[in-house]
């Protein structure tokens, strides 16, 4: 075990001690020169752990943001596309169409202000999220059985994008509840 | 007969003989050497601290004092966990109550039952569900289950009054621009003979209690364990508004929805929100009543 030797009275010292204990001056301090290791709870008190927090909770964010914008738009898609093809159908009561549109677009709309809603708080936004979605397919396989398999793999697709961007949430959420207890908060 | 007095234990005994002396590190205690190693002397001063050591200290009380005020997680303290599956009691209500309901639609939908049988099936569903939900989480709700001051019921009946004036305007808004038809609550049940009385149970008494029961006490108390008391109530609001399942709805259920939990928020009480509710579907039955 290297022992350090105190410049003041010449006694060594074993290591890890800042002050020596023969005379009580301070101690050269170590690895001179070389990277300083900061871990665990000590992140946060550097500039550089405060912009890594910051980077990991943009990361977070950013899941849960792009997982609703995208079911939105795919409401929308396939709101306008069942538009189309409804308008065509024959035996179809010609509000239909307009309505089954409306309501695609108003779910768009609803999953776009979640998005937005996302960017500050990711947890609650992406839980109704989820929520809603799982409600809907729900309804829909209900209605519908037949329409179960239409689209499964589209619809598992959304759910695991959901569940992540709840999973993000949740980090989100731990990463702040580490934040506040060493009492910092991250750089922008 | 004097006793010598006790001598002072001498604060700097002499060093131990340093490593190298009598025996090597690599083959142990050399032969001859068989007095165990002397145990090290105090330090003079503490080397984390600097301060000057009391030789009858076994630890620095300076750096114990410092480390004592430093925060928790400088200390090492285990950090409250946050559990994922907090989420589960907050949702798992939820998605039984639509169970519910889609159990009962699939009934309706498959024409098993009639539409007032499905209602009531429903119904009786939902009750039953939060009921049962609630012997377990009961002392989460029951802060909740007091007497509120007598100003905040006069305010759920105005705001019953005001938000039934909201939804009014905006689904007759909706009728006219898409031409759907508006739907009749009390039509199915009066149809199959029913009488006024079933409607009012079913429609106006039985939503307020149990829905009041499940959003603004079961779901927003485990809400709570995950989100702040606003997302909470938003959160709530928006699951009490996907429940109804009719997209077309969704703009007033969402109104409704943070009326009321703003309303039990500053009553402190569920009370005045099963009256608000109340109300507002009292006067959804007295319009369809009335033929408005």
């Amino acid at each position: 075990m290297a022992a350090i030797k105190c410049p003041h009275c010449g006694v060594e010292n074993p290591e890890g001690g800042a002050f020596c204990e023969s005379c009580g001056k301070a101690l050269p301090s170590g690895a001179a020169g070389g990277p300083r290791v900061v871990s665990g709870d000590a992140i946060a008190t550097t500039g550089a752990g405060q912009t890594v927090q910051a980077a990991q909770l943009r990361k977070q964010t950013r899941e849960a943001v792009i997982a609703l914008f995208a079911v939105g738009v795919l409401q929308a898609l396939g709101g306008a596309l069942l538009y189309f093809i409804l308008k065509d159908a024959r035996e179809v009561d010609p509000n239909v169409p307009t309505v089954v549109l409306t309501m695609s677009l108003v779910l768009a709309a609803i999953y776009g202000a979640l998005g937005f809603w996302a960017r500050k708080s990711p947890l609650p936004a992406t839980i109704v999220g989820l929520v809603l979605y799982l409600s809907l397919i729900g309804v829909s396989a209900v209605i519908d059985p037949a329409t179960i398999g239409q689209g499964i793999i589209i619809k598992l697709l959304i759910i695991v994008a959901l569940a992540k961007g709840v999973q993000a949430g949740v980090k989100y959420r731990q990463l702040r509840e580490e934040m506040a207890k060493t009492g910092t908060a991250p750089l922008a | 007969m004097g006793e010598p007095p006790p001598q002072p234990e001498d604060p700097f005994p002499p060093a131990p003989p340093a490593a190298g002396d009598g025996w090597t590190p690599w083959d142990g205690p050399a032969a001859g050497a068989d007095e165990p190693p002397a145990p090290p002397p105090p330090p003079k001063f503490c080397r984390q601290c600097g301060a000057a050591w009391d030789p009858t200290w076994t630890a620095c009380p300076h750096c114990a004092r410092s480390a004592a005020s430093a925060p928790a997680s400088l200390r090492g303290a285990r950090p409250r966990r946050f559990h994922k599956h907090s989420l589960v009691p907050a949702l798992a209500p939820y998605f039984a109550m639509l169970a519910c309901t889609g159990f009962a639609g699939a009934l309706l939908l498959s024409e098993t039952v009639s539409e007032a049988t499905a209602e009531i099936i429903a119904t009786a569903g939902l009750t039953m569900v939060v009921l049962l939900w609630m012997t377990g989480t009961f002392q989460r709700v029951r802060p909740g289950l007091r007497q509120a001051e007598g100003k905040w019921y006069a305010a759920a009946i105005g705001l019953g009054m005001v938000t039934f004036g909201i939804a009014l305007l905006m689904l007759r808004f909706l009728v006219a621009t898409l031409g759907v038809e508006e739907y009749s609550y009390s039509e199915p049940l009066l149809a199959e003979g029913y009488g006024w009385g079933m409607v009012f149970l079913l429609i106006c008494v039985q939503p307020a209690v149990i829905e009041e029961l499940a959003f603004r006490g079961i779901i927003v108390s485990a809400l709570e364990d995950v989100l702040s008391r606003r997302e909470a109530l938003i959160v709530s609001a928006l699951m009490f508004m996907v429940l109804h399942l009719t997209v077309l709805s969704f703009p007033h259920l969402l109104v409704i929805g943070l009326v009321l939990g703003w309303l039990r928020v500053r009553s402190k009480s569920l009370y005045p929100c099963v009256l608000m509710h109340f109300i507002h579907n009292l006067l959804v039955v007295l319009a369809e009543m009335g033929g408005l």
